[in-house]
C-alpha cells in the first residue's frame, strides 16, 4: 500500500478467496469503491492470472497467497500491516456432494476446516489490527437454513452465521461490525460441480437463473460503507426469495 | 415394554443424558446409553433397529473472549463435532422409518459473550441437523434440536425440575404426537435468551452513571 498521510489514505480491505468468483468481484467492487485491496486465495495459479488483469486494470490490489487454515500464514500476511477497516471472509469450498452417510470424516474436516476454522482464524488476526470503525463481513451461504446432500456444506455455513451473531455481540464494545451474506445460487465455478443437477437448480431459483457475482459483491459493499452504520450481527439472504418457497414441481 | 422393542440409543454424558434415561425408563421405553467417541460401541448399536436417537452436547467449553479463542479451542470443538457426523452416517439408517433423532444442546448458536467457538459449533450443529431432517424425510425419519442453557437459567426453578423439563421436551420430540415437527429448533432455557442478565445490568440508568 503506497505511503500517503493519513486523511489521503484509502481504507486497506482484506479479502479471502479473492481469486475468483465472489472473491474476485468483491475485490474489484472495493477497488472501484476506493479501497486498497489485500486479496488472498490459496489457488496460486488462479491468483496470479488474476492478479495480472487486475495490475493491467490498474486496481489497486496487492494479491497474495494464502491457505486460510494456517493461522501462521495468516500472521505473516497481515504482519506488514498497521491498520486494517474491512475484512471480507470469503473462502470456502462446496466439498462433495453425497448424503451423510457417504461422506467420510476426512472431506467433513477438511470442509469445516476451511469454511468455519479458516473463517474463524482470519477474522481473529485481521480483528487484531482493526480500531474503531472496522468493519466484518462473512461470506455464508443460503444452504444454512439446510440442504440434502451437503450436510458438511451446510453445517459450516450454519456455523458461520452463528460465529457472526457471536463475533458482533463481543465485538460492537469495540466499534467493530460484523455481518454476514448468505448467497443463494451464484454463478461460479464452485457451482459447475453440480454437474446435470445445475439445469433444474437454476429452474428452482425464483429468477431462473444464478445470481452474478457482482450482485453479491454489490450487497457485501453495502455492507462495509457508511449507509449501514447501524447494521450489525446481521445475516442478509442473497437468494431473489428462494428461501421463502418454490413454486411446486 | 416389549422383548422385540427396537430401543433408543442416547449418546453422551451428564445430568441431561441421565435426566433423559430416567425419563424414558419411566414411560416404560427400551433405552442404551453410548459415547459417540467409541466408533465401536455406535456400530454395535447400529446392527439392530433403533426406535430414535438422541445426543447430547458435550459441556460447553470455558468462555474465553473472542480474541483468546486458540487453535486447541477450535479443534476441541470441532472433534466432537467429527463425532456427530460419523455417528450420524452410522446410525440414522438404522433408525426406522418414522423414527426421530433429537440433539440436546446449547443455545450458543444465537451469540453469547465469550463463546464464539462454541458458538460456530453449536450453529454447525443445528445446520447438519437441518440437513439430516431433509435428507430422511423421505422415509418418514425426523430431525430436531433442543437448545438448552442450564448456567443461564435465571428463572429460579431447581435445576433437578429444568433437567427434567428438558427430559420431557425431548421424549415428546421422539413420540409420534411430534409426527409433524421435524428440522427445528427449541429453545429450552426459560428465556434465557431473552438475555435478562444483560438487559439487567445495562439499564439506561445504569448507563448514564
Amino acid at each position: 500500500m503506497p505511503e500517503l498521510a493519513p486523511e489521503l489514505a484509502p481504507e486497506l480491505a482484506f479479502v479471502t478467496g479473492a481469486a475468483q468468483g465472489i472473491g474476485r468481484a468483491i475485490v474489484e467492487r472495493l477497488a472501484a469503491d476506493g479501497f486498497y485491496v489485500l486479496a488472498v486465495d490459496a489457488d496460486a495459479a488462479t491468483l496470479a492470472q488474476t492478479a495480472q488483469a487486475w495490475r493491467a486494470a490498474g486496481l489497486p490490489v496487492d494479491a497474495k497467497v494464502l491457505d486460510c487454515r494456517d493461522r501462521t500464514a495468516i500472521r505473516a500476511v497481515l504482519d506488514g500491516v498497521d491498520a486494517l477497516d474491512v475484512l471480507v471472509n470469503n473462502a470456502g469450498v462446496s466439498g462433495v456432494l453425497d448424503p451423510i452417510p457417504e461422506v467420510d470424516r476426512a472431506e467433513c474436516a477438511r470442509v469445516m476446516e476451511i469454511n468455519l476454522l479458516g473463517a474463524f482464524k482470519v477474522a481473529q488476526e485481521a480483528v487484531r489490527k482493526m480500531t474503531a470503525g472496522g468493519r466484518v463481513v462473512n461470506l455464508a451461504s443460503r444452504g444454512y437454513l439446510g440442504g440434502a446432500g451437503a450436510a458438511h456444506y451446510v453445517a459450516s455455513k450454519a456455523g458461520v452465521v452463528a460465529m457472526t451473531r457471536a463475533m458482533a455481540v463481543e465485538l460492537r464494545w469495540r466499534g467493530i461490525r460484523v455481518n454476514a451474506v448468505a448467497p443463494g445460487l451464484v454463478g461460479t465455478r464452485m457451482i459447475e460441480d453440480f454437474g446435470d443437477m445445475l439445469g433444474a437448480l437454476k429452474r428452482l431459483e425464483p429468477t431462473g437463473d444464478a445470481a452474478s457475482p457482482t450482485d453479491i459483491a454489490a450487497l457485501v459493499a453495502a455492507l462495509v460503507g457508511p449507509d449501514t452504520a447501524f447494521l450489525n450481527g446481521q445475516v442478509l439472504l442473497a437468494d431473489g426469495g428462494k428461501a421463502l418457497g418454490v413454486p411446486p414441481l | 415394554m416389549t422383548p422385540d422393542q427396537p430401543q433408543i440409543i442416547v449418546a453422551g454424558e451428564g445430568p441431561v443424558a441421565l435426566a433423559i434415561l430416567q425419563a424414558l425408563a419411566a414411560s416404560g421405553q427400551v433405552s442404551a446409553q453410548i459415547s459417540l467417541a467409541d466408533p465401536e460401541a455406535v456400530a454395535q448399536v447400529a446392527q439392530s433397529p433403533l426406535a430414535g436417537l438422541v445426543v447430547v452436547a458435550p459441556p460447553p467449553q470455558a468462555r474465553a473472549d473472542f480474541l483468546q479463542i486458540d487453535d486447541a479451542d477450535l479443534e476441541a470443538g470441532l472433534g466432537p463435532f467429527l463425532d456427530l457426523f460419523d455417528a450420524l452416517g452410522v446410525l440414522s439408517p438404522a433408525v426406522i422409518d418414522g423414527g426421530a433423532v433429537v440433539y440436546v444442546g446449547h443455545r450458543g448458536h444465537l451469540g453469547t459473550w465469550g463463546g464464539t467457538h462454541e458458538a460456530a459449533f453449536s450453529g454447525a450443529v443445528a445446520g447438519l441437523m437441518r440437513a439430516l431432517a431433509l435428507e430422511t424425510m423421505g422415509r418418514g425419519l425426523r430431525a430436531n434440536v433442543v437448545a438448552t442453557d442450564l448456567a443461564d437459567d435465571q428463572s429460579r426453578i431447581p435445576p433437578e425440575i429444568h433437567l427434567a423439563q428438558v427430559a420431557d421436551l425431548t421424549l415428546f420430540l421422539l413420540s409420534p404426537a411430534a409426527g409433524a415437527v421435524s428440522g427445528e429448533l427449541f429453545l429450552a432455557n426459560r428465556g434465557a435468551s431473552l438475555r435478562p442478565r444483560e438487559a439487567r445490568n445495562r439499564t439506561p440508568k445504569e448507563v448514564a452513571q
